[in-house]
This record gives C-alpha cells, sequence and structure tokens, in this order.
C-alpha cells in the first residue's frame, strides 16, 4: 500500500477546508467501496455524495511523487474533497480489495506516455526533419541573442536613471524626501519596469515606503532603514553596470549563474538553472522552519522555508512568490513535517542561504536515523561560525539573516537576555531579527527542559545595529528524535 | 582597539544623507568626526579606505560627492558589522521548563498562525473560528506558541473572546500560572483583570502572597479583582476587614464580597450586624456566599418576610422596598443549603399564588423576569422552583433532589406542578443514569388533567432540555447556563455533564413529543462517533419534516447532520403555504438536503404545483421557473 502522511495530503489540498472535508468524509465511513490494483499504482474508491448516486473516485500513482486524481463528482476544485478523502483511507490503512486496473485508466496512462516520450525523443527525426529542427532553433537562438542584447543595453540605461536618481536625492537629503516629491519617485519606480529593472524598482518602493511611514509616525529606524536600502541600491547599480558592460563588450549575452541576474530582477526556469549546472541530483532536505513574510515593496506574499540538506547539514531556502493580484490562483504553501527527497534540485546562485527548487520531491516522514544525520553536521565552533557570519552579513548586497545550524550546549538566561553556550564555551546572545517574527518568548515555554541543553538549533544570525552586536534569532530545536520548531 | 570614533563618523555619516551633500562644506561636526578617525587610519587598509573616502567628501570642488557618501557609509556599516560584539557575559541560568502545561503539537503554520491571528487581531469571524477550532481541535490549544497568544488574548477588543479564553485557561490549571505572572501590570486594563481572574479561578489561596503584593499598587478594576481574590485565604479578614472601612466604590464592594466568603465567627457577627442596619447590602454581599452562616442569615430574612402570606392576608400588598428585598433573596438562595433553606423552599411552595398580586400602590400584577427561558415575567410562585433548580444546578446534593421531589409531589395536580416539575427533571438529569421510567409515570399516569398534563410537562421538559448537547472536549453530554457574578458583572458559564445516559428509551420519549425544540435540542446530542444514534435521529427527523408544515428548520438540520433524504420535503411544505413567493423558493432550495439534480428536481415538482393551479405563485412566472430551475442544477 502508498505510504501516505497527512502532511502529504495537506501539502495537495487545494485549501484547509477541503481536506477537512476530506478528513469527514473518511471519519464518517463515506466510502462503501475500496479498491487497489495488485501492484500498488491505482487506488479506487466509490464514495457517498450528496446526490443518488455515488462518486467514483480513483489515485493512479503510476508515477510516484505525481499522483493522478479522478472523480466523477461535479466539483471543480482540484484534488476534490473526495480525492483527499480516498488518501485519508489510505493514510488509516483501511482495507482495500484487489482489482484489476479499469480499461480507461490504462489507455490514459499510455497517451501519456506516449506524449512524454515523443517530447523527449529527436533520434527517430528524418535528416530532413534533423536539419529543419536545427535551423529553428538556430534561428530562435540568433533571435534571442539579438532580443537579450537590446534587454541589456535598456537596462543600463535604466541603472544610469536610477544612479541620477539616487545621486540627486543625495545632494537634496533624504530629508527633503517627502510629500509630491514622494509621488514622482513613485513615477520614477514605476519606469524602470520599462527598463526591465524590477530589482532596483523593488528597492526604490522599499525606500519610498520607508520615508512614508517616517511621515507618518517620525521613527528615526525608517531612516536607518533607508540607509540600507540606498547602500544595496547603490552596490547594486554600480556591480551591475560593471556587469552588463561586460557582457555587452565580450559579446557574452548568454544567461549566467551571476547573482546580479536576480538582483536586477530576473527570474530563472528550472531548465536553466539546470542548463548552467547549478543542480544537485537526488538529495535529500528536512524541512526546519516555515512562515510567510509580506512584502509591500514587491506586493507579494512569500512563503519562506528553511531546508537542511542530510548529507551535508548546509541550510537551503525555498521561496514561493505569492503577488497580490494573483492570490486566488497562487496556491499558498504550508509547513512540511518531513523529508523531501528530490531527484533533481535546481540551486540559485548567491552566498549565504542559497535558494533552492524543485520540480517534484518524493515527501516522506523524518526518521531518527535523518536527525542523527543532521545534528552531526551542526556547528560547534561558535565564535568562527560568528566571524564567517560578520564577514557574509557586512555585504550590502548579502540578506541580512544566516542561517545555520549550531550545536549547543545549553539555552539559558542572562542579565542581557537568553544566550545559548557551545560545548567548548563559546556563547552568543539569542534575539528577535528585524522584520522577523518573535520566537525567544516561546523559548521560556517548551514543554520539555531536555530541550535546552544538548541540542542542535537553527538559528538566524543577524546584526543588531542598537547594541552593536551579533546575535542568534532561535528558529527551530532539532533534537535526537523530533524538530521543535518556535516559527511553524 | 577603540572604534568609538567609528560610530561617532556613522552618525554624522547619516546625518549627512538626510541633510544633503549641498551642506556638507557646512557641516563642521563631520569634520570633527573626520579628524577624530585619524589615529585609526593606520591601523588597518579599511580604515585608510574610510579615511580617504570622508576626505574627500569635505575637500572643496569634489567631484562626485554623492556616491563618495554613499561609498563611505557602506564600508563604515561593513566595519561595524565585523566588529560586533558576540559573546555574552555573566553565568547563564537555567531555564526551567515543563511547567506549563504545553506541547509539542506538530501543527503546520496554516493552523498556528490562523490561531494566532484570530486570537489577536480584531475582525468579523475570529471569534467564532477561534471557538471552532477549540472545539474540533482542542490540543492545539496546548501548544506552546499559542498557549501565550492565549495569555495575551485577555486582552482581546472583542470582550466576549476574552472571556472565553479565561474560561479555558482555568481549565487549564495551575500550569498557566507563570504566564499569567510574567509581564503582569497592576495598572493595567481588562487584560489584566483577567489574569488575576484566572489566577483566582486556578490558584485560589495559593497565590495570596502575589494578590497582597501586587494590591499594593494596583488600581481600579485590577485593584478590585485582586481585593476579591483575597476571599480564598481566611488569614485575610483582618485585612478585609479593614479594606470595608479604607477602600471606595468597587474596591469596596469587592471586600464585601470577598470577607462574605469566609466561614468564620467574625465574619459571621458583622454580616448578622449588617444585617440588622441594612438588609439590602447584607444579602447584596452574600450573594454568592455558601458558608453556613450565610444560609442562616438567608433563610431567617426571607422567612421573616414571607411569613405574613403563609396564611391569607386579606387586601395587604408586599412594598416596593419588600419585593427587592425578595429579588435579593432569589439570588442568593441557589448558593445555600441546610434545614433552614430547605424550610424557607417549603415556606414559598406553601404561600403558592398569594403574592402573585400588584405591589402596594400599583396595579399590575407584580411579576418578575428571571427564571423562564424565553424572558417571560413570572409571578412569585413560579420563580421559586426555578430558584431552586438553579440551587440544584449548581449543587445537586441529596438534601436539594430530595426536597425538590417532596415539593413537586406536594403540589401535584394543582397548577404549580409543571413549574416544580423543572427542579425534579434536572435532578434527575444530573444525578440518574436512567430516568425513563419516571418520566414516562409522570406523562402516562392517568389524572383528572390528562392531555393537559402531558402539554404541561413537554413545555417544561423543553425548558429544561434546552442547552442539552454533546460537548467534544468533555467527551460528555452537557448542560450549560449562565449566571452573572455580581462582583464583575459578567455573565459566566456553568457547565455540567449530565448523568443520563442519552440513549433507549429516553430518546424514544422524547422522539414522541412532538417538539420541535426538543427535537432540535435531539440534534445537537449526537456523539460524532455514535452512527447508531445519527442514523436513528436522521431517519426521525426526516419523518418530522414531512409531517409538520412549517419543516424548514427540519431541513436545516438535516443537512446540517449531513443528511441525504429529500424527496417530498419541498412539496410538503408549500402545500401547506397559501401564496409561494420566489424569495421563500430559494430559501427553501438553500436549507434542503440533497444533491443540487435531486433539489431541482423536487422544487420541479412544486413548481408543477403551481403550474397546475394546485399552488398559488407570486411573480412566479413559467421563465422564471425555467431559468431558476437551470440555476439550481448547475450551481
Amino acid at each position: 500500500m502508498q505510504q501516505i502522511t497527512e502532511q502529504q495530503i495537506l501539502s495537495l489540498a487545494p485549501n484547509p477546508a477541503a481536506a477537512a472535508n476530506g478528513r469527514k468524509i473518511s471519519q464518517k465511513g463515506g466510502f462503501v467501496r475500496l479498491e487497489r490494483s495488485a501492484d500498488d499504482t491505482f487506488y479506487l474508491g466509490e464514495c457517498t455524495g450528496s446526490g443518488k448516486s455515488n462518486y467514483i473516485t480513483t489515485a493512479d500513482y503510476i508515477v510516484q511523487d505525481a499522483p493522478v486524481f479522478r472523480c466523477s463528482c461535479p466539483s471543480r476544485q482540484f484534488p476534490c474533497k473526495h480525492s483527499l478523502a480516498l488518501m485519508y483511507e489510505l493514510l488509516a490503512q483501511k482495507n482495500f480489495a484487489i482489482c484489476e486496473i479499469p480499461e480507461d485508466i490504462l489507455k490514459k496512462r499510455e497517451k501519456k506516455q506516449a506524449k512524454a516520450t515523443k517530447e523527449q525523443s529527436t533520434e527517430n527525426l528524418s535528416p530532413e526533419e534533423a536539419e529543419k529542427a536545427e535551423k529553428k532553433k538556430a534561428a530562435s537562438k540568433k533571435a534571442s541573442k539579438a532580443a537579450r542584447t537590446k534587454k541589456l543595453k535598456k537596462q543600463l540605461e535604466g541603472l544610469d536613471m536610477t544612479e541620477k536618481l539616487v545621486k540627486e536625492l543625495m545632494r537634496a537629503g533624504l530629508g527633503t524626501m517627502g510629500g509630491t516629491s514622494l509621488d514622482n519617485y513613485r513615477q520614477l519606480a514605476k519606469q524602470l519596469g520599462d527598463y526591465y529593472l524590477p530589482g532596483p524598482q523593488r528597492l526604490l518602493n522599499g525606500l519610498i515606503l520607508e520615508i512614508a511611514a517616517f511621515q507618518k509616525d517620525g521613527l528615526e529606524d525608517h531612516y536607518e532603514q533607508s540607509i540600507d536600502i540606498l547602500e544595496k541600491l547603490w552596490t547594486l547599480v554600480k556591480k551591475s553596470r560593471q556587469y552588463l558592460t561586460e557582457k555587452l563588450e565580450k559579446d557574452e549575452i548568454d544567461l549566467d549563474d551571476n547573482l546580479l541576474y536576480e538582483e536586477l530582477g530576473g527570474i530563472y526556469k528550472l531548465s536553466e538553472l539546470e542548463e548552467l549546472g547549478r543542480c544537485k541530483k537526488d538529495a535529500s532536505f528536512a524541512q526546519l522552519a516555515f512562515w510567510v513574510d509580506y512584502s509591500e515593496a514587491r506586493k507579494e506574499y512569500i512563503d519562506t522555508a528553511c531546508w537542511a540538506e542530510l548529507k551535508t547539514g548546509e541550510v537551503f531556502m525555498t521561496y514561493n512568490y505569492r503577488p497580490v493580484k494573483a492570490l486566488k490562483f497562487v496556491k499558498q504553501e504550508d509547513s512540511i513535517f518531513g523529508v523531501a527527497d528530490a531527484a533533481m534540485t535546481a540551486c540559485y546562485p548567491g552566498e549565504g542561504n542559497v535558494r533552492i527548487r524543485w520540480e517534484s520531491a518524493q515527501m516522506r516522514p523524518v526518521s531518527e536515523e535523518d536527525l542523527a544525520q543532521l545534528r552531526s553536521h551542526a556547528i560547534s565552533a561558535l565564535a568562527a561560525e560568528a566571524k564567517a557570519a560578520k564577514n557574509l552579513l557586512k555585504n550590502a548586497m548579502t540578506d541580512t539573516i544566516l542561517y545555520r545550524l549550531i550545536a549547543y550546549k545549553e539555552i539559558g538566561n542572562t542579565e542581557q537576555g537568553p544566550a545559548l553556550r557551545t560545548e567548548n564555551g563559546d556563547t552568543i546572545l539569542l534575539g528577535n531579527a528585524p522584520g522577523m517574527e518573535v520566537t525567544t518568548g516561546r523559548l521560556s515555554v517548551l514543554p520539555d527542559e531536555a530541550l535546552y541543553q544538548d541540542q542542535v538549533l537553527l538559528g538566524a544570525f543577524y546584526y543588531d545595529k542598537g547594541e552593536r552586536r551579533l546575535k542568534l534569532q532561535p528558529l527551530s530545536i532539532i533534537t535526537k528524535t523530533d524538530i521543535v520548531r518556535l516559527l511553524y | 582597539m577603540d572604534i568609538t570614533p567609528i560610530y561617532e563618523l556613522r552618525i554624522r555619516l547619516k546625518t549627512a544623507i538626510i541633510a544633503g551633500t549641498s551642506l556638507l562644506a557646512e557641516d563642521f561636526r563631520l569634520k570633527r568626526a573626520v579628524e577624530a578617525i585619524q589615529p585609526l587610519l593606520t591601523a588597518s587598509p579599511v580604515f585608510a579606505k574610510i579615511g580617504q573616502l570622508v576626505q574627500a567628501l569635505l575637500a572643496p570642488g569634489q567631484e562626485g560627492k554623492e556616491g563618495l557618501l554613499l561609498d563611505a557609509i557602506s564600508l563604515v556599516d561593513a566595519v561595524i558589522c565585523t566588529q560586533g560584539v558576540v559573546a555574552v557575559s555573566g553565568e547563564i541560568e537555567p531555564i526551567r521548563a515543563g511547567c506549563y502545561g504545553t506541547a509539542v503539537t506538530n501543527a503546520p503554520y496554516s493552523l498556528v498562525k490562523t490561531l494566532i491571528e484570530a486570537l489577536t487581531s480584531a475582525g468579523n469571524g475570529r471569534y467564532s473560528y477561534v471557538i471552532e477550532t477549540h472545539k474540533n481541535q482542542p490540543h492545539l490549544f496546548d501548544d506552546y506558541r499559542i498557549k501565550t497568544t492565549m495569555v495575551e488574548a485577555l486582552d482581546a477588543s472583542y470582550a466576549d473572546l476574552a472571556n472565553q479564553v479565561a474560561e479555558w485557561l482555568v481549565e487549564d490549571g495551575e500550569n498557566v500560572i507563570p504566564l499569567l505572572k510574567g509581564g503582569f501590570d497592576p495598572k493595567g486594563k481588562r487584560g489584566m483583570v483577567r489574569r488575576v481572574e484566572v489566577l483566582d479561578g486556578v490558584a485560589g489561596a495559593k497565590e495570596n502572597d502575589f494578590y497582597l503584593e501586587q494590591l499594593a499598587v494596583a488600581e481600579k478594576e485590577v485593584r478590585q479583582a485582586l481585593i476579591y481574590a483575597l476571599r480564598h485565604d481566611p488569614n485575610n479578614i483582618d485585612r478585609l476587614l479593614e479594606m470595608i472601612k479604607t477602600e471606595k466604590g468597587s474596591s469596596k464592594k469587592a471586600a464585601y464580597y470577598a470577607l462574605a466568603q469566609q466561614e468564620d465567627s467574625r465574619v459571621s457577627e458583622f454580616f448578622w450586624k449588617l444585617m440588622k442596619k441594612k438588609p439590602e447590602d447584607a444579602i447584596t454581599y452574600i450573594e454568592l456566599s455558601e458558608t453556613d452562616w450565610a444560609s442562616e442569615i438567608t433563610a431567617k430574612g426571607m422567612m421573616d418576610l414571607l411569613r405574613p402570606w403563609t396564611s391569607d392576608v386579606e387586601g395587604k400588598r408586599l412594598t416596593k422596598m419588600q419585593a427587592e428585598m425578595v429579588k435579593l433573596y432569589w439570588k442568593a438562595l441557589p448558593f445555600k443549603h441546610g434545614e433552614s433553606i430547605a424550610e424557607c423552599y417549603r415556606m414559598a411552595a406553601s404561600i403558592g399564588s398569594r403574592l402573585s398580586k400588584p405591589l402596594e400602590g400599583e396595579n399590575e400584577v407584580w411579576k418578575l423576569q428571571i427564571g423562564d427561558s424565553r424572558g417571560n415575567k413570572l409571578t412569585f410562585r413560579r420563580v421559586m422552583p426555578r430558584v431552586l433548580d438553579r440551587a440544584i444546578y449548581l449543587h445537586p446534593t441529596k438534601e436539594l433532589c430530595d426536597l425538590a421531589v417532596e415539593l413537586y409531589e406536594n403540589v401535584k395536580n394543582t397548577k404549580e406542578e409543571g413549574d416544580y416539575f423543572i427542579p425534579v427533571f434536572t435532578a434527575k438529569l444530573l444525578t440518574e443514569e436512567n430516568c425513563s421510567e419516571w418520566l414516562k409515570e409522570q406523562m402516562e399516569k392517568g389524572t383528572i388533567l390528562g392531555e393537559k398534563r402531558r402539554h404541561s410537562i413537554v413545555k417544561y421538559l423543553e425548558e429544561g432540555l434546552r442547552t442539552l448537547q454533546w460537548d467534544n472536549k468533555e467527551k460528555a453530554h452537557i448542560l450549560y447556563r449562565w449566571m452573572v457574578n455580581p462582583v464583575d458583572g459578567r455573565n459566566h458559564t456553568i457547565v455540567r455533564k449530565i448523568k443520563q445516559k442519552m440513549s433507549g428509551e429516553f430518546i424514544e420519549i422524547l422522539m414522541t413529543l412532538d417538539s420541535y425544540q426538543i427535537d432540535d435540542t435531539l440534534s445537537n446530542c449526537i456523539a460524532p462517533e455514535d452512527t447508531k444514534y445519527h442514523d436513528i435521529l436522521l431517519e426521525y427527523f426526516y419523518r418530522r419534516a414531512l409531517t409538520v408544515s412549517e419543516n424548514r428548520n427540519y431541513c436545516y438540520i438535516l443537512k446540517r447532520l449531513g443528511g441525504t433524504k429529500f424527496e417530498g420535503l419541498a412539496v410538503h411544505y408549500f402545500r401547506n403555504r397559501n401564496l409561494v413567493d420566489r424569495w421563500e423558493v430559494s430559501w427553501y432550495v438553500d436549507q434542503m438536503p440533497g444533491s443540487a439534480a435531486e433539489k431541482a428536481a423536487e422544487i420541479e415538482k412544486v413548481f408543477d404545483m403551481i403550474k397546475s393551479k394546485k399552488l398559488k405563485g407570486r411573480n412566479i412566472t413559467e421563465d422564471w421557473m425555467e431559468q431558476y430551475l437551470d440555476s439550481v442544477r448547475y450551481q
């Protein structure tokens, strides 16, 4: 029988209500018939509906990590509650009678297989067809090179415009940025979109938001945030100009894995990252923390998760961007309590905690062996790691937070606040990074004292400007048997 | 190496960014800051670079100062970051854990975060979301992330939510004490008051030291709540007697209420004296007191007042003051016990209708508003059994239950019979596993009153069973009632598990009563795992829907319980209407169980009746019928 976890069901459900409805159907004995194929790739359930006739719902696991659900109910939700209920039946390990795979399912499988084969294979093309395909490819390559060149030049123009804007602002001073001038800046920010510069556009929007907020509440902190943005914007403009100019001069217009491509607002396709050789094969990642941020500058919700690779202990990030305008169409992600085994994982360029993405991954529960493996990679030389963290965090272009696994001897209270101590006596204060939800308060209400000793912490290094100190925000505690999340 | 000059430089560079590079030439503070870093310039290349940049900033005629300023501050920020302190001085004290009753639930973001937001922010639907989640997933509320939020939620702007959370925290027990005390502000607002109330409910006398400590500075409502919390510890008696003299307003009242809870001869003497001087105050303050002396004072006071009416007194009327006193006694009686209280009830029962007269100087018969669940005004003779019922609900002791039976038997075949049925029925629900035989006897015994008696009892059964429901957390059938606490003026929910089994003959009797109210109660009494009664009741409700002319409520029940039978429901309903409106059709279809196709088929039969003039429709044309049927079929 398929091994299903509730987590998998929740991740497939279009929303929590659908999952809850599916659970209810299963718990109330909604299925009058349950069958499966002898090879455990096909499952069928006959479910009572609100009408006279029952619904037939099936789950086809011919591709293990991409099951196909079908149901005769009229719901447009996908997967529907009956499909989810069928998964709950599997979760509950109910008794499924053996059946033959229906003819229509077999035909659908064949059709799908044939399509996949056709897309992959070029070997069967005749010489004329092959030449035609090659010419078409070359023509499209030429056209896209011209388009990319044009784009790069336009971006350079946009960077010039941005630089001019920043210089004018520096000349006049941040203090003059307010009232009607903010509207002008908003217009200028909009224009950056025409120059293929969504990255600088977002930064400029962020700056405008900080100044607008300062006008409302007068808090100095907004100026600090504004300066951080200006530093990043200035560095981005300078480095990007050099990068783009070099590409044009050397006629190396093709996509590369320079961090600046994304910082300028470029979006990598998974296939592009694979072509650039930025992928890991057969890697396993355990999710350690999850949360959702909202960026007013981007007008997007960002579902963020920290994953630790079991083999190396390195912490990676996944981001799911959900624009406000398209919220209805992009599914919100949720916490995953398990390990993702991915055949192919794309890694984005960058320093610190690199972003990863996969097309599909097999989810499984975390085992004690997984946890042991993770714990074995945790850093114990805190002082050295803190130094490395500072060297990374000091750069204007990198993220202001760095996530790491730290092995600690104890977590407790000091006069200055909660703190962590490693086996070799290194200590660091625990705090809450700007923009992150408070987690230190939750430390003191954990249910088990053992969590404060000899464990591994997923912590976020950040620089506290007010105290001029490097601190660590606790996000999750990894024990020998569990992952205790201080976030979600 | 002291890098203080670098921090100062940073401040000046920030100021320059705010003021603008056009004013750099006049920035003497920046110049001073640049001078101050000179000794550091040889310390490392990066400081030298900073020096270079800031010198260029100040150089007259230098081009590109805007960029230089940003370069300079970026570099300074990078240096400051690398200089950030890491190590912590001093000892690390262990954190005491495992004492908050929290748990690791591994609940996902979608559940936990939504619940946290519902508990801490304002907005429509949040209260019902919290209630539903607590009903369906109570374990979530033990999650350590939620537990701390619940304490925050005591300050929620929506009072019902905050009060409900307070009740849940009390149920959690002593684990929550450290969370309540952490960050406590004795000068705070409603949230802090609720913290005290929860502490009071959970810890009682154990936190007496905390109450006293906070009282030193507490103000207003928090002070009042802390004073009331002193009632648990008899060592506070002298203090409370003193507070009655020194406190003012609500705090003074709180001191009275707190003192009244003490079983002590000094307190008894104090209140006996008060009873002589100001009986209305005395009875008010001893309302909640369950002490022996409070029972004696209440019994004596009430019987002295009622005694003249134990025989017929022509023309005599209660004064308004006496009527107000009776109302106070009614509030106090449910918390009292003992033989003298029983005598009080007997005396009141013997008075019967003698007090069902106008008050002195009035024309209207004296009626009251407490007791009847429908909010009807009741006379004295009808209120007294409800007071006894309330007393039994609070404390179903053998003495009170036997008293209820005794009084009920005494009034059999009189018009008081129905009213005195209520406390007996409550007593049986709370103390007996199966009162079916007794219930059948009450309903079927042939007497002069016959059908009228049966009807009367159904009415009182409706009243007695009104709040009965299955509670998923308690895993039991419960009754709940609200009682106003005079100290804080709030409604508090008091829940009681019934002993009566909701199965077998008892349910069968309830299904014969032809009462929608009881049917509604039954629909709330189905335990989720009880598929047997779920099916029995579904079938019963379906049959009832085909019997009663107004069956919309049954449709709602059927749909809520997942019923699928629909045939004949709409036809039966509309057949009894004089006129069919469009909105009524839509409304009914919404309430009906059944799939879209089935609903359409059923409503089509109703439309056929309209077409054949068996029913009259208003604004229901053939076109509209066709369009509407399509909209139902394809919804």
